[in-house]
């Protein structure tokens, strides 16, 4: 049990941080696209 | 540029001449980091007094800088890990430094992973709401930490982890949505970008 604890511990700490160091190194960081302006803001930009 | 400019720039004595760094640690972003690193260790002495702890603010900052579309995510992790050190350090590092080395570690990937994720895909709200998914997570997975610090039966250890998720749902909350309303005020400004 203590040592499946220590897994989880080092899993739950390092697991996020080194998956995501990989995955923005590939890919980029990922991000919603911004959202179109609305109103006069558009209107004026068109 | 021009011929003339060019010449101009070679009269500019050398140590006049403006360095721009083109790697991750430019003037610009080590500065920022200064800023909120040290907006941290103030954070560290706000302390939020509850019957089982007293959990300070120190993570705002960090909060603050992962909810910057435009900042880089590793800024964020930095500020997080070196805000978990100071505030140890103004409390004597309880549980020893490798336990809160760990917590450091354990709180960036929390702050600039977990919760920029959230902010980027879905928003603030989601943001919020992952932050405190993610204090229960740390929570259950903490028996490991007490054993090692306080050596500890694994029951023991587990029952101890749980009585901290009430303290750090009200630290972790405030300090989110604090740092979310300061990121949502500067969002669209020169700060930003």
């Amino acid at each position: 049990m203590e040592v499946f604890a220590y897994i989880i511990f080092i899993v739950v700490i390092l697991g996020p941080l080194v998956a995501y160091a990989i995955y923005t190194a590939l890919r980029g960081e990922p991000r919603r696209p911004d959202k179109p302006a609305k109103g006069k803001t558009a209107a004026a930009a068109k | 540029m021009t011929s003339n400019d060019a010449q101009a720039v070679d009269e500019v004595p050398q140590e006049a001449r403006i360095v721009r760094s083109t790697g991750f640690f430019t003037p610009i972003r080590i500065s920022r980091m200064a800023v909120l690193i040290a907006l941290s260790v103030v954070g560290a002495f706000v302390k939020i007094p509850t019957p089982i702890g007293s959990p300070a603010l120190d993570s705002v900052p960090a909060y603050f800088a992962t909810m910057m579309k435009k900042w880089d995510w590793k800024e964020a992790a930095i500020i997080a890990v070196l805000a978990r050190l100071l505030a140890a350090a103004t409390e004597g590092f309880p549980l020893g430094l490798p336990v809160q080395v760990a917590l450091g570690i354990g709180n960036a990937s929390w702050v600039a992973v977990v919760v920029r994720i959230a902010r980027l895909r879905f928003g603030y709200i989601a943001a919020i709401v992952a932050t405190l998914v993610w204090a229960v997570v740390i929570s259950l997975a903490s028996p490991a930490m007490l054993m090692f610090a306080l050596g500890l039966d694994f029951q023991s250890a587990f029952a101890l982890g749980l009585t901290g998720i009430p303290a750090l749902l009200i630290a972790a909350g405030i300090a989110v949505v604090v740092g979310a309303a300061a990121a949502r005020a500067v969002q669209n400004t020169p700060l930003s970008k």
